[in-house]
């Protein structure tokens, strides 16, 4: 895929001469490495299913940390580096704080985006406060706020997109097109739930059990699922 | 802190058609916050249709009123006659200007009907500065509440009861935006023909 | 005119653009755990002490009130006045002198209300960004500490704050008494305010550990009324919350003008003519009556 490699791939700040940078690029494909995750939107709230990869059987699988409350409206799925996500979420949930302290009211999901996009932008800037590479993660953000339900996907790039229901990480491509294939948008919450589990059961090696799955949901407050909860939906599957 | 509002106190005298009233509320406050007594009239009786209303420092009331009443008694013996309320404030006025340089710390307010029935208000400084009018005076340390209250409810030429009602509520809202008065109030009206009644008001009691 | 000019820029950022690279800044600061110095600028004035004492003026902390709170066998109370004053003139009369930093912790306030308000709030913002980091709610314990040391942070740049913070964590009831000077108190009972002392005096009196819920309400209400009633400077409104193990609830909120005739329902007075200049009408008969015998001698 990237046979020009050269000089352009190793500068953040220096487009190629064919329009490209390289560092970015190279940051979303370390996503395509990380566990998947997936989020599906319906009417009646937002749905976040991740896969936690136990390297070992010796790992703690509940140390493995995938899914965040990001404020009681907003949540969100990563995957890529987590390390760099818990910069993210922590500089979202002190934006949502700073957002309430200022206006008296809970902030809007696509300003909260915003400045997470902002923040992985921020590589680009100078000064103190400059990362030195970009952030080699993405998130499924849903939230609630007085316009409805958000689900939107942002990347390395500092791009946000909004999605009905959107999967990344390892398994994406096969998990999108099932998404594709099943969403609806006449979704029930539990509809959606059991798709998000199926979806990402088909993805995974591992055998779907309370342990390797993570599920969380924003309907409307920010809730997430009990390993009892999480059994139930494997056992309707 | 200002001495004249050591102890708090509102007070309003008003006239009507052949009456006049005067109003007083009843805290006591030392060291300005702590309420001491709330059953404390500011109004002192001259005689049956003069009554006189002292704010500021409660130990200057007291004794200025006491050296009034002494001078007014002596004239009563003296003349075989009462004061008028307009003599009663000349006396009231000289007395205070005596202490030019070291005043009472106490603003009075004079209210009364004279031999004809006519009625006759009027306030002053803690020198004796006369401000008589013929229709409201107020004193106390929030004259600027029971002023506005005043402009806004005053009638003329009212008669005894409805004069009672507008001061009792000029009194009760006057004091409500005041720290330093209120806990109840006391009205007097003397009236031309039906002699005088007193009534205490029953208010907010913070 | 050569006195201090006042840096008047901030008012100018309300754009989005400039407002987001200074939250970007703030943020990255709280994730270093120093969200609570919100570096507010210093006047650039030679003479800090003199511009303080000169400004003071203009802002007019709110001094007078009574404030409570105490903890006994079935949670905390807390019971607060709503008056605010401005020297002698009543500001307002409907205050909410209780701040709800979350559903488990209550704030009460005494002082300036600005300095409350802010501080308090943004205390609410380091509470909830702890209890997102740390996936459990704070503890009474720390959350006063983090507001004593914000205060002490500010102390002698003219902050004015007497503040309780009560709440309910997983060692049970918590109550700290927090001021702007930097002193955070663990106690059972504190009463904050000018009116204090007399809310200090029906408290105490009537406070026993296993008093019921509806016993340690009533006996807050009544503190704050009967200081209500003696400090010129308290008033309006008594507000009563008990704080449980399920987290805070609104009790009651009496207006003072109803409730003082309901501890003491008004007598008529029978002939108040003789009442004059404090002397009731059984002191005046009394003197004429010696008067008169002596008289007669």
């Amino acid at each position: 895929m990237f046979q020009t490699r050269s000089e352009y791939d190793r500068g953040v700040n220096t487009f190629s001469p064919e329009g490209r940078l390289f560092q970015v690029e190279y940051a979303i494909e370390a996503i395509k490495l990380g566990s998947t995750a997936i989020a599906i939107k319906t009417r009646e709230g937002v749905v976040l299913a991740v896969e936690k990869r136990a390297t070992s059987p010796l790992m703690d699988a509940s140390s493995l940390e995938k899914i965040a409350e990001i404020d009681a409206h907003v949540g969100c799925a990563v995957s890529g580096l987590t390390a760099d996500a818990w910069t993210m979420v922590e500089h979202g949930r002190a934006e949502c704080q700073n957002h309430y302290f200022t206006y008296n009211e809970p902030m809007p999901v696509l300003s909260c985006t915003t400045s997470l996009c902002e923040l992985a932008m921020s590589f680009a800037g100078e000064g103190e406060k400059r990362m030195s590479r970009p952030f080699g993660v993405a998130l499924l953000v849903a939230g609630k706020d007085e316009d409805g339900y958000h689900l939107v996907h942002t990347d390395p790039s500092g791009t946000a997109v909004q999605y009905k229901a959107k999967a990344i990480g390892s398994g994406s491509e096969g998990a999108q097109t099932a998404l594709q294939e099943e969403y609806r948008d006449d979704l029930t919450l539990k509809e959606a739930e059991t798709l998000a589990l199926k979806t990402l059961k088909a993805v995974m090696e591992e055998k779907v059990n309370t342990t390797n799955v993570d599920m969380a949901r924003v309907a409307p407050a920010y809730v997430k699922y009990s390993d009892a909860a999480i059994q139930e939906i494997i056992d309707r599957l | 802190m200002s001495i004249m509002s050591y102890n708090g106190a509102a007070v309003i005298a008003m006239t009507g058609k052949d009456c006049v009233a005067i109003a007083s509320d009843l805290r006591l406050g030392i060291n300005q916050n702590q309420t001491a007594a709330v059953d404390y009239s500011k109004l002192h009786k001259i005689h049956d249709r003069l009554y006189l209303g002292l704010t500021g420092l409660i130990a200057d009331q007291l004794t200025l009123a006491q050296k009034l009443k002494f001078k007014h008694d002596m004239y009563e013996l003296r003349e075989n006659r009462v004061m008028s309320p307009k003599v009663f404030g000349a006396v009231v006025s000289a007395t205070l200007y005596e202490k030019r340089f070291s005043p009472y710390y106490t603003e009075p307010v004079v209210a009364g009907l004279d031999a004809d029935g006519k009625p006759y208000i009027t306030s002053m400084d803690l020198i004796g500065a006369d401000a008589s009018t013929d229709d409201f005076v107020v004193a106390g340390d929030n004259v600027e509440s029971l002023f506005g209250v005043c402009e806004s409810f005053y009638k003329r030429d009212l008669d005894p009861e409805a004069l009672f009602e507008v001061i009792s509520h000029c009194l009760t809202s006057g004091v409500n935006r005041d720290c330093l008065s209120g806990w109840g109030g006391v009205v007097t009206v003397v009236t031309k023909g039906n002699g005088t009644f007193t009534r205490t008001l029953k208010s907010r009691m913070d | 005119m050569n006195g201090p000019t006042l840096d008047f820029s901030f008012l100018d950022a309300t754009a989005r653009g400039s407002m987001a690279s200074k939250h970007v800044d703030e943020s990255l600061d709280a994730i270093d755990g120093n969200m609570h110095e919100c570096n507010f600028k210093a006047p650039a004035v030679e003479d800090f002490e003199g511009f303080q004492r000169e400004v003071i003026n203009y802002v007019k902390p709110n001094h007078g009130t009574t404030t409570l709170a105490f903890i006994f066998e079935h949670g905390i109370v807390v019971a607060v006045d709503s008056r605010a004053s401005q020297g002698p003139y009543i500001s307002s009369q409907t205050v909410k002198k209780v701040i709800e930093i979350n559903p488990f912790l209550l704030g009460t306030m005494a002082g300036g209300a600005a300095d409350c308000q802010f501080w308090q709030r943004n205390l609410g913002i380091q509470c909830r960004l702890h209890e997102l980091e740390n996936g459990k709610r704070i503890t009474v314990r720390a959350a006063s500490k983090l507001l004593a040391n914000t205060l002490y942070s500010y102390k002698g740049k003219g902050l004015s704050m007497g503040t309780m913070v009560a709440g309910w964590d997983l060692n049970g009831p918590g109550l700290y008494y927090v001021d702007s000077e930097g002193t955070r108190l663990k106690g059972q009972r504190f009463s904050v305010g000018s009116g204090s002392l007399f809310a200090y005096g029906v408290l105490d009196q009537g406070y026993k550990w296993d008093l019921t819920v509806e016993e340690a309400c009533e006996l807050g209400r009544r503190a704050i009324y009967h200081a209500t009633f003696r400090d010129a400077f308290s008033g309006g409104t008594v507000s009563v919350y008990h704080v449980g193990a399920n987290g805070w609830t609104k009790v009651t909120g009496d207006d003072v003008g109803e409730l003082h005739f309901s501890y003491y329902p008004a007598t008529p007075v029978d002939d108040v003519d003789a009442h004059c200049g404090g002397e009731g009408k059984k002191e005046a008969e009394a003197r004429a009556a010696t008067e008169a015998s002596a008289m007669e001698t």
